[in-house]
């Protein structure tokens, strides 16, 4: 589904980031992505949604066999990608709403698919609040404007449940969050797992992974993965460290 | 053609008439028009429009509905080229309009100046009006001379209507004339009036509009004021609104501005008496060569009053702006709260805009504020909708619309909210 290869990525200002990574991710499976602050985590995952900060220096991602180079991030996220930032932007004048409705009937025009009626969608905001413990008034409120940070999290899983993305990736989606909202993100996460549909989860704790069972986890460390293995790697990290690699 | 000759006032050279209006145009280093060259908008062979040009009533019908389905149903108060036209309009109880005759028009510049006096209950005798912006804004002078009668409205206490009076200044402009129109308000005690302007120019698009509108707001009165300033496609428009305020009065403008060659709107309020509030608001999208420029008065000439002016403005493609806003509070004036903000967001790299927010207190126990703002789209704000899937170019129109909305949610008569946001919103979903 996912191939990168060699890639090698600066921001604008010409800092090199990633040096040299490769990553394969199939469909079905879930990706966890440990490391340091700063060994380019969050790189990783604007560069692939297409965040027009950061450039390819050389290597090459790959989506389902196409080349997302030249893609805008538009093009991306109706291919089927989705990214939940770290730090989700505060836009204030659209509501959750007419955001999500907007985007929903804008991924179907791009797959030339017909739009949904309003009532299809008000069903799906339903179905996926529900799953993710939101009141409906919230969806009303301008985008992540004044959202606690628990909220915020909770508003990108459930614009990833409307979106319902082949690729999603989770970018410390969990940091901030209280066990009982970590639960409920894994419950979103999990509700949309299945055969189709893969994830890349970046954190920097074990506990996240304690509710969403990764099937590899690997190690970036001054932009490369420098070890990949199983879900034991994570519960050795949390015990002693990135030292021990 | 020559209407205007035989009611000149006598400085006036006939001879030199075809330029004499020059005389009245501002040049750029007068510091009320730094921004705004009227010389290249207002050339000096443009033909003024005669008084009463007489369109008979049926010419009038074929004229309205080449351009509007219907008027409105009810409560408007309709003008063609200045002139009240009383079958077509619908005046609720309680509106009364008055035609001003030659005498009580004579030469003075600003009626307020000599209506203000009447009723004057402030015990300054150093008011002076508005008299030095009109020194330098020679325009609402030549509005005076080119202006046969004006009309004067009315609120009185017997008005008590939950909708809006609408009023609709035409123009059958049939010769791109150089357009004048002046209209006076009065608002009587305890009075409460929602007005709603347009312009429409029913005729050729490449003329100007020199428009006047002169408030008074009696004691416990409150007047909202709302003008759409669309139907001005390469035409320049000139308005100029001055208010003055009584007692425990209150005033709420909001200027909506989208399409003119020119758009200048001069607003001046004068806080008269004490516990007198008054919000200015302005909320415009300006495209291809368009030019805006709102220059903003709010005098405090008493203690214990509010004022607000509050402007937002997207710049697009080639267009330019201005906003000059002043709050200025008299000595004495003390316990004034007056904020003035203005944002502005460009969209184009060759839209420009110059801001100059003022501040002249004179007072010591005052809160003021000023902020101001000229940016372009937020480039993270528009990754994150472009990463779920929005066109970029949809994502833009988005996020202009959140700007601009943020003014127009807060209207509260649907009928206007609506239609304001069909004007800017274009069906953004916001």
């Amino acid at each position: 589904m996912l191939k990168i290869k060699n890639l090698h990525v600066s921001t604008e200002s010409n800092i090199s980031i990633l040096k040299g990574l490769n990553l394969e991710i199939n469909k079905g499976e879930v990706h966890a992505i440990m490391g340091p602050n700063g060994s380019g985590k969050s790189t990783l995952a604007s560069i692939v949604a297409g965040d027009p900060k950061y450039m390819i220096t050389s290597g090459e991602i790959t989506f389902n066999g196409k080349s997302l180079t030249d893609l805008e991030p538009e093009e991306r996220s109706s291919m089927g990608l989705f990214l939940s930032f770290q730090y989700p932007v505060e836009i204030p004048g659209i509501s959750l709403n007419n955001f999500i409705k907007t985007a929903l009937n804008q991924k179907q025009k791009a797959l030339n698919e017909k739009p949904f009626s309003a009532k299809e969608i008000l069903e799906k905001i339903k179905k996926n609040a529900e799953i993710l413990k939101i009141d409906l008034d919230f969806i009303k409120r301008s985008v992540n404007v004044g959202f606690s940070g628990g909220e915020k999290k909770r508003a990108e899983i459930f614009q990833m449940l409307m979106l319902q993305p082949q690729l999603s990736i989770l970018d410390e989606t969990d940091s901030g969050l209280d066990i009982d909202a970590l639960k409920i993100v894994a419950k979103g996460v999990n509700s949309l797992r299945n055969n189709n549909s893969s994830f890349i989860i970046i954190t920097h704790y074990q506990r996240l992974l304690d509710h969403i069972q990764p099937d590899f986890v690997h190690v970036l460390n001054e932009g490369k993965i420098i070890k990949s293995g199983g879900s034991d790697i994570a519960k050795m990290l949390e015990e002693k460290g990135y030292d021990w690699i | 053609m020559t209407g205007y000759k035989k009611n000149l006032a006598p400085q006036f050279n006939v001879e030199k008439e075809s330029s004499f209006i020059t005389d009245f145009l501002p040049s750029i280093k007068n510091e009320d028009w730094n921004y705004t060259n009227i010389k290249k908008f207002i050339p000096d062979s443009i033909a003024v429009q005669p008084f009463n040009i007489g369109t008979n009533e049926e010419q009038l019908k074929k004229l309205i509905s080449k351009k509007v389905d219907k008027l409105p149903e009810k409560n408007l108060v309709f003008f063609m080229d200045g002139v009240f036209q009383e079958e077509l309009s619908k005046l609720p109880t309680g509106i009364k309009i008055k035609k001003l005759t030659n005498s009580e028009n004579k030469q003075n510049a600003l009626y307020l100046n000599c209506l203000g006096k009447g009723f004057n209950t402030i015990n300054n005798d150093t008011y002076e009006g508005f008299s030095s912006f009109l020194k330098n804004t020679k325009l609402v002078e030549l509005n005076a001379h080119l202006t046969d009668s004006p009309y004067m409205i009315t609120v009185t206490d017997a008005y008590n209507c939950d909708g809006h009076l609408k009023i609709i200044h035409g123009f059958s402009n049939q010769n791109a004339f150089f357009n004048q129109n002046r209209l006076l308000c009065l608002i009587e005690e305890n009075t409460r009036v929602l007005i709603y302007e347009e312009i429409i120019n029913f005729g050729k698009g490449d003329s100007a509009f020199n428009m006047v509108s002169e408030f008074v707001c009696l004691e416990g009165s409150s007047l909202d004021f709302f003008t759409t300033q669309n139907d001005l496609t390469n035409s320049s428009l000139i308005n100029s609104v001055f208010c003055v305020q009584q007692k425990n009065s209150s005033s709420n403008f909001h200027f909506f501005s989208k399409k003119g060659k020119l758009i200048r709107n001069n607003i001046l309020v004068d806080l008269l008496d004490t516990r007198s509030n008054s919000n200015v608001l302005g909320t415009s999208l300006m495209e291809s060569s368009d030019h805006l420029d709102n220059f903003i008065i709010i005098s405090h000439l008493v203690e214990g009053c509010k004022s607000n002016q509050f402007f937002k403005s997207v710049y697009d493609e080639n267009s330019s702006g201005a906003f000059c806003g002043k709050i200025y509070v008299e000595k004495g004036a003390q316990q004034t709260e007056a904020f003035q903000q203005n944002n502005n967001l460009m969209i184009s790299k060759s839209a420009n805009v110059n801001a100059k927010p003022q501040l002249e207190i004179f007072a010591d126990d005052v809160v003021c504020s000023h902020g101001c703002t000229i940016g372009a789209i937020d480039e993270d704000m528009l990754f994150y909708l472009r990463s779920r899937g929005i066109k970029k170019k949809e994502a833009v129109q988005l996020l202009i619309g959140a700007f601009l909305n943020e003014l127009i949610s807060n209207i509260e008569n649907p009928e206007i909210k609506k239609e304001v946001s069909e004007l800017f919103l274009n069906n953004t979903n916001v």
